[in-house]
This record gives structure tokens, sequence and C-alpha cells, in this order.
């Protein structure tokens, strides 16, 4: 009986965590506008891969600020959250530009992480829209 | 009482007046190009650096030792920082505002800068290629001539989307029309020798 009642418990714990885990999934709604759009990231994207996430988007450009840790671009480094990366001026500015853009070879910024602002230069008027996971932010306001 | 509140007053002013920070960050500019000696590419290997100033300052806003970068080849890449004085703040020494002109300058190991171009500031977060010297048009690998090596890169340039940026247009844009099309097919064609 007891053994009955404690695979029940397992069972029940199986079943029960696939439902939490996605339970923990949001989505998060921009309305751009053409030219600069300021944005906060709420979320993880599900694929924090930078041209998935801004994917059939009319965008120039998209950038972040992350103060001091500006860095060179692959293979080294691939976000400002990256703890690998090498410094490479002070700008402390990280640039996307889509993958069919003549620019593309200047890009810095190749993962989208949720707790921070982003700016998107968009050519017209577009929705966002992001699925993942409540991002803590790393944004800190300066004193 | 009046006297002691008068001496904070001006004391306080005194700090505003003299405190300075900077202005606001906005984002760069970003510079990258090819640099041209006598029509001949200075690549990765070259012991050459893009450096830029604006208002004349000792310190260089960017600067770019060629090949720092594996990811951009034979570029040389300059990020502009630049700023907002909408705060009142001032301008720092290692930042530009927009309306501002830089100057692009290129040195030779330790050797003297020689001012390879002016580019005026005027939009943030713009992105630009921009070839320093002379090339030769429709030579892509730099060699000063034009050949089938060229015209292998040229064909790439046609597939699109563009692989390797705005060097398509600077090397194979003959009639200026900041695209390239068939129009400039016939052009490279007459351009290029040992075919």
């Amino acid at each position: 009986m007891w053994r009955l009642a404690s695979y029940s418990r397992v069972l029940l714990l199986v079943v029960a965590l696939p439902s939490a885990a996605s339970a923990q999934w949001l989505e998060q709604s921009f309305q751009l506008q053409a030219g600069w759009n300021s944005v906060y990231l709420e979320v993880d994207p599900a694929t924090a891969d930078a041209d998935v996430v801004f994917a059939g988007l009319p965008l120039d450009a998209v950038w972040t600020r992350a103060p001091g840790r500006l860095v060179q671009g692959p293979p080294n480094c691939t976000s400002p959250d990256d703890p690998t990366c090498i410094p490479e001026n002070a700008s402390g500015w990280w640039a996307w530009i889509p993958p069919d853009d003549p620019h593309h070879v200047v890009t810095t910024l190749r993962l989208i992480r949720g707790g921070r602002v982003y700016l998107l230069k968009a050519r017209s008027v577009a929705t966002w829209n992001v699925v993942g996971s409540p991002a803590e932010s790393v944004t800190q306001w300066r004193r | 009482m009046r006297r002691r509140a008068l001496g904070i007053l001006i004391l306080g002013f005194g700090v505003m007046v003299s405190t300075v920070w900077p202005g606001i960050p906005e984002p760069d500019t970003v510079l990258y190009g090819q640099v041209f000696v006598n029509r001949l590419l200075q690549g990765k290997g070259a012991d050459l650096t893009v450096l830029a100033r604006v208002n004349g300052v000792a310190n260089p806003i960017a600067d770019y030792r060629m090949g720092d970068n594996a990811s951009v080849g034979d570029r040389f890449v300059l990020r502009l920082r630049m700023e907002s004085l909408a705060d009142g703040s001032t301008q720092s020494n290692n930042a530009a505002l927009l309306g501002q002109t830089a100057q692009i300058l290129t040195r030779f190991g330790s050797g003297p800068e020689q001012v390879a171009a002016n580019y005026v500031l005027s939009e943030r977060g713009k992105i630009q290629y921009l070839d320093l010297g002379e090339r030769v048009r429709g030579d892509w690998n730099g060699d000063a001539s034009v050949t089938r090596i060229d015209w292998a890169a040229f064909v790439e340039c046609m597939r699109g989307p563009v692989p390797t940026g705005g060097q398509c247009v600077a090397a194979f844009d003959f009639d200026g029309n900041s695209t390239v099309d068939l129009a400039d097919a016939g052009a490279l064609l007459t351009a290029m020798s040992g075919v």
C-alpha cells in the first residue's frame, strides 16, 4: 500500500512537472513605430539567437548598452552577458544588424536576453511578439 | 544668519558650475571599410592603425589596428562613441556629438598620422561603409587589377543577400546608383584584364 502511494506520488510529480514548467512562459508584445523604439524586455526569449528573435521584423538595427563590456565579435563573444567577452573599446553599445543587410558584418549582439533595454530602429510599423521565461533585471539605475 | 545662508547659496552655485558630468550615451556611429595605398589593399597583416578624432582633441574617440577583429577580415571597424548633451552635461573628450565632423586618420607603425577622410556625424546609430584611399573600380580583392577573381566576387554580390557588407557597392557600383546590378556587369567585363 505504501509502495503504491509512493509510486503514485512520483507519477503525480512526473505529470505535474511539465505543466508547472510551461506555466512559466510569458508573451510580451510591442507595437513598433517607424524610427526608433525603446523597449524593456521582461522575458528571456525561448530562443536567444537574435536572428531568430527578430526574424521577419522590418528592422534596420537593434542596440543595447552594457557599459564597459563592448566586445569583439564572434567567436569570442555573443552578448553583453557573456562572461568571456574581450573588451574592444569603451563605447558600451552592442548592435544587431539583420543577416540580409550589407552591414551585418559589424554585428556584435548575437544573443538576446531579457531584463534589459533595447533600442529598435524600425523601417515601418510592426508588432513584435516575444515568448519566453521571466527575466531577471540586469539594468542598474545610475545614482 | 542671513550671511551664512548666502554663503551656502554661493557655495552651492559654485559646486554646480564646477561639476562636469559626461553626456547621455547614444548608439555609436560605426564606420567600416578598407584601406588602399597606391590602389593596393592594406589588409589585416598591415602594420596600420585607423583612428577618428573630433575637435582636434589629442585623444582619438576610436581606433582600430588592422587584424584586431578576425571576424571583419581585411576591413577596419571604428565604433565612434556618441553622446547627447540634452541634460546640460559637458562633452566628453572621447565622444562626439551629432553634427560634428570626425577626422579619420591612418598611421603606419609609429609613423605620422595622415588624414584619410572627414565624416559628418549626421545620425545616431549610423552604420556606414567607407573606403579610405583609392580603389580600382571592379577590384574586389585589392590587388589593383580587375580579373576573374573579381568577377567571381561580383557574381556573389549579385546573388544576395550580400554576404560581405557595403563592400559590394564600393567595388562594383560602376554607374553610381548605390546598387550592384546587371548594368554594372557590362562595365566590369570591360574593365577586366586577362580574360
